[in-house]
């Protein structure tokens, strides 16, 4: 069956705006907050590059990422349009959807709380009307066409390709017309080859001054599964309430990010399809048991239910993230909950056969994580990244090959703080891995 | 919901149909109209923003008078009483000549007539000639071409060779761009001459950039090679063109190298560009307000005609002078010689200021001095070159009223204002100077507030002051009346503008296919004898340099100040709407130039010459020539007026205004 799709041909858009005044115009939205946004190819106008724009909006994805990861079943396909659609009504405002979409496409209604986005002006659309960006673009940029499955293999720089069907044709840049012949004086030329020029203007992704509470939760979660691994040797030993009153505190945490605070608890109904929603009932599931067998002191053995409750909260949590990356391949990260538990469980129980090979395996990850930042042209963070280091691996090393009590004492705290930063790291790369993030850095090749 | 057709009426090329869609009394929508040919697609971004325009908060709703620095709500019947008091004064007094009665292109329409009746009927008034926007580039057309008229804007599409020369329509006349985009797609090229790359060079095979004011000795090296080479369409030249061999000689000694050293542009471009016009046929050159807006400007835009005129590019399809389309003006004199200053003095009327040098030129008014202004549709605090003079002249007089929608620079220096409509709620018939169309713009909505409408105004004060308007003002009732009475003699009705935009009687789709040419010679005019004798210049086609330029001042910087696709001059600016997309004032500049003067992409600066200054952000970007900045005009006085830098100078002919003869130096606010 065809559906609706957005055609946007780069040939014809002069980056007027106009598309972006006609949302806010149609759905009476505040003047400096569009559903539809035109991103700028190479604002500053190097002569080396072509200079073009891209008007984007929710593409209304056939595999609709956003739709699969909303913990709160808040995302609906209407049935008639193709259009994914967000219920006001059921949205609780964590915001997962804008993380999850490439496209940025869902954006926070501060005032109201919850999530919303390009509704692809569906009324209109039932009237045979086109949605008012397409109907109002002065230049016959952005058009309406149809698709069966959305549009792959669109190959256009700034866009991000995703493979998640969009309903977006792009027309590329004519052969012959990507910019013009211009002269380009020697000392201009030298001055580029100097500039890390960005190249699209745009701003987006994840905020960690907005998401800090998120960095708490999944840095302590993996302590706390450790702790618990240790204690039914009785190597580690914990109060009740001091565990049960840190899980809680953590997931208090976690919910004070979102929008609706008081819709909290539709975050467990998408547990079909959203790791947002099984880390939602894992992580509390882990706590209570976790709890009740400290507080009745039960027999060893009812402490693996309470674990296993715990490690498949951490693998939810690490594939909420990895989702983030959508169409980018899986890539477990060196601050991955689930491996940082299991190193914790090998020290709190001395286990240093698990302990070494799990830091030899995070130690690889997180090297890697900086050859690729060094080979993409980022920073790789020296003052971070001599710290993680020192403290995560070099003090641990010496720890467990040295037998010296100095190094054992400082062990535990060291691994903390180096925990703490390579977590931390994990959330400034996440913020890079926005599609425009990705773009506003230069990340583009023509 | 409730829909009507109806006419943009601002000085914009496009002038587009627009479908206004209402709600609750209030602008819900503006859809497109597909039955004008040259905007099918609908309004621009400033076309949908009126639906904040025409309710915004700031909108002046009553009489205003000052009190202090603020302005307190007076009403109708103080107001009036004031004005004429203070009007009956002044003819008692000092004579009506003392009052400056100042009208510009704010809104269009027939019933802008009403001020200059009302000022009549007073006694008379000192008023203004020539033009802030286009008239030496009109003088020039009128010269060479003898009228002002170009193909209609869809014919573009048959051109193989486009040059927009000094013309950025993706910001000024976006629905140029799909004109332009189709003639690409189906294999013209396109070259765009500009000191700036601009939005609608992106597309453009090859970009020239000048130093601003030289084009004109661009397009002489350009016609060297093309005689030269022998690319000459002789046939054409020799039964329509008047004073070629004359041309041909003085083109003679004007070589590439010797333009590539004026222009600072190759002389491989500028063969490029001659090559292109000797091999690709038929031309269009669609050339730029911005370019004309120099002191050596009106000879410019002739030797820019003569580069089609020599190679035959008139009055063909596809071909042709693209600057103004004076088709639809058939309401009243289109020739630009109206806006001169009377030859012979014309009675009570007093013509004798500037409006380029409109400060200078009312400080210097005597016999009797200026005592009072009356402003409509007009902002020239803001607008009008040196504006800080005009600041001083306006603070120098007793009595200012202003008619205005918002309260602008001009309004702030009001000691009354009168709410004025918007373009919703009058009717009027609207003409165009890019498409041919001539449009109705219906009353469609009530007067907000205590709003009146200027011809209610007058005839409101008439009766105040006694005055007999003998029917020359229409009361709201009588406007159907007034506008049938002038369609009439053209054929034209209101009924059949209700059915959409109509074409001028005797419309020519292909300007000047006849090759019929209104001037002395009845052909073009490549040697004008009107040229000399009216405005003491060469009478071919020549170039010398601008009057301030980089070899006159000892400011370093040439200072652009184009329009923006967010604003009309100063009008829509200060929409909540437009400050999203342009928060603030920024001033482009090339890295080179930041460098040299320790200036970071981002920094406050002090953009200043010996006329002013203003502050703006610094904005880097390497499409911009070095040596030149840019700053967008039409930004009100507390954001920065870039016009207190531009001098109040008159262009070579057609009594234009010379903005951009503009140099000015940029440092960093500390």
């Amino acid at each position: 069956m065809t559906r609706p799709a957005f055609q946007f041909d780069l040939n014809r858009c002069t980056g007027c705006a106009a598309c972006q005044l006609a949302c806010i115009i149609e759905n009476g939205l505040p003047w400096d907050r569009s559903w539809r946004k035109v991103l700028d190819a190479n604002p500053e106008g190097a002569p080396t590059a072509p200079a073009y724009h891209l008007s984007m909006a929710c593409n209304h994805c056939e595999t609709a990422v956003c739709m699969k990861a909303c913990p709160a079943l808040a995302y609906s396909r209407d049935e008639a349009t193709g259009a994914v659609l967000i219920e006001p009504g059921k949205c609780i405002g964590c915001s997962y959807c804008s993380w999850v979409c490439p496209y940025d496409a869902p954006t926070l209604n501060h005032g109201q709380g919850t999530m919303e986005k390009c509704t692809f002006c569906a009324p209109r659309l039932s009237e045979g009307k086109e949605p008012t960006c397409v109907s109002w673009c002065p230049t016959d940029a952005l058009g309406l066409t149809n698709t069966e499955s959305g549009f792959t293999d669109q190959q256009v720089p700034g866009f991000d390709e995703a493979g998640l069907g969009p309903a977006l044709k792009l027309i590329p840049l004519e052969e012959g017309r990507q910019q013009p012949e211009m002269e380009l004086d020697s000392a201009t030329a030298a001055l580029i080859s100097e500039m890390n020029l960005p190249l699209v203007s745009a701003t987006g992704g994840i905020n960690l001054r907005k998401e800090w509470t998120l960095l708490l939760f999944t840095w302590f979660a993996p302590v706390m599964v450790g702790m618990l691994s240790a204690i039914p040797s009785g190597q580690a030993n914990m109060q009740p309430w001091q565990f049960g009153g840190a899980g809680v505190l953590l997931m208090l945490l976690a919910a004070f990010h979102l929008g609706k605070k008081g819709r909290a608890w539709r975050a467990i109904l998408g547990w079909r399809s959203s790791w947002l929603s099984r880390e939602v009932i894992l992580w509390p599931a882990f706590v209570g048991t976790g709890f009740i067998y400290l507080q009745w002191q039960l027999a060893p053995t009812w402490a693996i239910p309470a674990l296993l409750f715990g490690l498949g909260a951490l693998h939810s949590m690490d594939r909420l993230y990895t989702a983030i990356d959508a169409g980018r391949g899986p890539r477990i990260p060196s601050s991955s909950t689930l491996l940082t538990a299991l190193f914790y469980a090998g020290i709190f129980t001395d286990n240093m056969g698990l302990a070494k090979s799990v830091l030899a395996a995070k130690l690889l990850l997180y090297l890697a994580s900086k050859v690729r930042a060094a080979m993409a042209g980022r920073s790789f963070r020296p003052g971070l990244a001599l710290t993680r280091i020192f403290l995560g691996f070099l003090i641990p090393a010496l720890a467990f090959f040295s037998q010296s009590s100095a190094f054992a004492m400082i062990l535990v705290p060291a691994i903390l703080v180096a925990e703490f930063v390579d977590r931390m790291e994990f959330y400034f790369d996440l913020e890079l891995g926005s599609a425009k993030q990705q773009i506003e850095q230069g990340d583009l090749t023509f | 919901m409730p829909s009507y057709i109806t006419a943009c009426p601002r000085n914009c090329y496009s002038t587009c149909t627009l479908q206004v869609e209402l709600e609750d009394g209030r602008l819900r929508r503006v859809e497109p109209y597909k039955g004008n040919l040259a905007t099918p697609e609908g309004a621009c971004l400033k076309g949908l923003s009126y639906v904040e325009r025409v309710h915004s908060p700031d909108r002046i709703l009553h009489p205003l008078r000052r009190q202090g620095d603020s302005f307190e709500r007076i009403s109708w019947e103080e107001a009036l009483g004031s004005i004429s008091e203070k009007l009956l004064h002044l003819r008692a007094n000092y004579g009506t000549k003392s009052l400056l009665y100042y009208a510009a292109s704010g809104t269009k329409g027939l019933l802008n007539s009403a001020g200059s009746e009302f000022w009549k009927a007073y006694g008379g008034y000192t008023g203004i000639y020539g033009d802030l926007c286009w008239p030496s580039g009109l003088e020039a057309t009128r010269l060479t071409l003898g009228d002002n008229k170009h193909n209609a804007p869809w014919d573009l599409e048959n051109a193989r060779l486009i040059v927009l020369w000094g013309k950025n329509p993706a910001e000024t006349n976006v629905h140029q761009m799909p004109f332009v985009e189709r003639a690409l797609s189906s294999g013209a090229q396109l070259v765009v001459v500009d000191p700036r790359r601009t939005e609608s060079s992106e597309r453009a095979g090859l970009l020239i950039q000048p130093r601003p004011g030289t084009d004109g000795a661009l397009a002489l090296a350009v016609a060297h090679l093309l005689v030269r080479d022998g690319a000459i369409d002789t046939e054409f030249v020799n039964d329509h063109v008047h004073g070629y061999s004359e041309f041909k000689k003085s083109v003679e000694d004007f070589t590439p190298s010797q333009a590539s050293v004026i222009c600072g542009v190759s002389v491989g471009q500028i063969e490029k560009l001659a090559e292109l016009f000797a091999t690709t046929r038929p031309a269009s050159i669609m050339a730029g307000f911005g370019m004309q807006r120099y002191t050596n400007s009106g000879q410019t835009m002739r030797t820019l005609i003569a580069l089609l005129t020599i190679t035959g590019n008139i009055g063909k399809p596809g071909a042709g002078w693209v600057y103004a389309n004076l088709q639809s003006h058939i309401f009243g004199p289109k020739d630009p010689v109206a806006s001169f200053p009377p030859e012979v003095d014309d009675g009570p009327q007093r013509i004798s200021i500037s409006t380029a040098r409109l400060g200078a030129d009312m400080l210097a008014q005597k016999d009797p001095p200026l005592h009072a202004a009356w402003v409509e549709r007009g902002n020239p605090l803001n607008q009008n070159p040196e504006s800080g003079t005009v600041k001083k002249a306006f603070e120098a007089l007793d009595f200012v009223v202003v008619v205005e929608q918002f309260l602008t620079d001009t309004a702030r220096a009001a000691d009354i204002i009168l709410p004025a409509k918007s373009f919703l709620e009058q009717s009027d018939v609207i003409t165009a100077y890019w498409h041919p169309y001539i449009q109705l713009k219906p009353k469609v909505m009530d007067f907000p507030g205590e709003v009146m409408p200027e011809t209610e105004i007058y005839g409101a004060l008439a009766r105040h002051m006694d005055l007999d308007l003998k029917g020359k003002i229409p009361a709201e009732g009588e406007i159907d009346a007034y506008l049938e009475e002038r369609l009439a003699p053209h054929g034209l009705s209101l009924a059949k503008l209700r059915e959409g935009p109509q074409l001028p009687p005797g419309h020519q789709e292909i300007a000047f296919e006849d090759l019929r040419f209104e001037t002395p010679s009845g052909k073009i005019e490549l040697l004008s004898r009107e040229a000399g004798e009216r405005w003491g210049l060469p009478e071919l086609p020549t170039y010398s340099e601008a009057h301030e330029s980089s070899a006159s001042s000892k400011f370093p910087l040439q200072l652009l100040t184009p329009n923006t696709k967010n604003r009309i001059h100063s009008q829509f600016g200060d929409l909540k709407m437009m400050r999203a997309l342009e928060p603030e004032l920024l001033l482009t500049l090339h890295p080179l130039d930041a460098q040299a003067r320790g200036i970071e992409s981002g920094d406050r600066l002090r953009v200043f010459n010996e006329r002013g200054d203003f502050e703006a952000r610094a904005q880097f970007s390497f499409g911009i020539r070095p040596g030149c900045v840019s700053a967008p005009n039409g930004w009100w006085r507390k954001a920065g007026t870039v016009n207190d830098s531009s001098a109040g100078r008159e262009t070579d002919m057609g009594h234009g205004a010379a903005f951009h003869d503009n140099f000015v130096e940029v440092e960093v606010l500390p």
